[in-house]
């Protein structure tokens, strides 16, 4: 197989533009995507502090690694990485390692937060304690309230996040198989809130297998584990599905995405964001009196 | 002909099984049930296109769930 631009040998089929392309070509590509991603919807402004959430897997690591070849040479940008560990033994370990190894290399500052120190205690304590709600639940509402507090706390004006094209596509499908129109809505952010860093996802436009593909080409050492709670998501199923359909209808996964940039717009008017205040125990923002944090730990008493 | 095969998941499973001559990667992956969606396929640490005919007895599966 030869690359559609230059007939050297072909490292990647791309099934939804029918394209082969070689390493320089495909890396070209996926860099093209990220640079009209980033531009159309206005990610990254001039006097940005840009805090990257730096898992250590390999989305996170490609989103910082593009963002730093990208913009690392302007000196109205500043960029910053930010990685939360959670305290998931067996697995966070060894993320936080090539986490560390990419901030090291790139020189890039690297802010560590860590749930023990924030909440008192690990992901693991948590779940062991036997929560009502899965793992999941627990982990992503208080990663988030970590990253966007951290964020804030070291001047950052913006949150890049690793999401790529199979996440975004499996979180519209999930939040449209809930009837929750209203979350699918608030996926595409539109105005800055007091206190909450507005977040942005410039690899949406990149499919799952060619973030890896980036990763193994530009020798980025990640490593593909998966987190030990995911299996308990409904997240995999989602995916299974969307992965069924993408490969007999290619380009499905970017329908889907575009779908919900087409819907978000008109649709935003009917669900205005809520105006948010603080929590009266932590004092982040939160649209209620009390957050979903301090509510899950059972702060509230 | 016979495809030695190395699934890298986490862990690493190996197999050897018999494939059809001017079989294509799609092929293989889909006698072992794996949605190349998820994966990426490597011949000599270097990925392959999904649809390129087979031309190597040795072949490495690399699994790409997200980590998070």
């Amino acid at each position: 197989m030869k690359c559609r631009k230059c007939n050297k040998k072909a490292i990647h089929f791309q099934p939804y533009s029918g394209a082969h392309l070689c390493a320089p070509h495909l890396i070209e590509d996926i860099e093209r995507k990220v640079k009209r991603t980033i531009r159309k919807h206005r990610m990254i402004n001039r006097g940005d502090t840009i805090a990257v959430a730096l898992s250590g897997g390999k989305d996170s690591t490609v989103l910082l690694y593009l963002l730093h070849k990208l913009f690392g040479g302007r000196p109205d940008i500043n960029i910053i990485a930010i990685t939360i560990d959670e305290g998931i033994a067996g697995y966070r370990e060894k993320t936080l390692r090539h986490a560390k190894e990419i901030t090291s290399k790139l020189g890039i500052e690297h802010i560590i937060a860590t749930f023990k120190d924030e909440y008192g205690s690990t992901l693991d304590q948590i779940v062991a304690k036997g929560g009502e709600k899965g793992p999941c639940s627990y982990c992503g509402a208080l990663r988030k309230h970590l990253l966007n507090k951290t964020a804030r706390e070291n001047g950052a004006t913006r949150l890049a996040v690793g999401h790529n094209l199979d996440d975004e596509a499996q979180t519209v499908l999930m939040n449209m198989l809930r009837g929750d129109v209203e979350r699918m809505v608030r996926m595409v952010p539109s105005s800055v809130q007091p206190g909450l860093i507005l977040r942005s996802k410039p690899l949406r436009d990149i499919p799952e297998r060619e973030v890896a593909l980036y990763a193994i080409l530009k020798d980025l050492h990640v490593d593909f584990s998966e987190c030990p709670y995911a299996y308990s998501a409904i997240r995999g199923e989602v995916r299974d599905m969307l992965n069924d359909f993408e490969v007999p209808h290619p380009g499905t996964k970017y329908a889907v995405l575009r779908s919900l940039d087409k819907l978000a717009e008109p649709l935003r008017h009917n669900f205005p964001q809520q105006s948010l205040s603080t929590c009266s125990i932590c004092g982040e923002p939160t649209a209620s009196d009390i957050c979903q944090v301090c509510r899950l730990l059972g702060r509230e008493v | 002909m016979q495809v030695r095969i190395k699934i890298l998941a986490g862990g690493v499973l190996e197999k050897t099984i018999e494939v059809e001559e001017r079989s294509a990667y799609s092929d293989i992956l889909a006698k072992l049930g794996i949605n190349p969606e998820t994966v990426v396929v490597m011949v000599d640490g270097r990925p392959v296109p999904i649809d390129d005919i087979v031309d190597s007895s040795r072949i490495d599966i690399l699994k790409i769930v997200s980590g998070g």
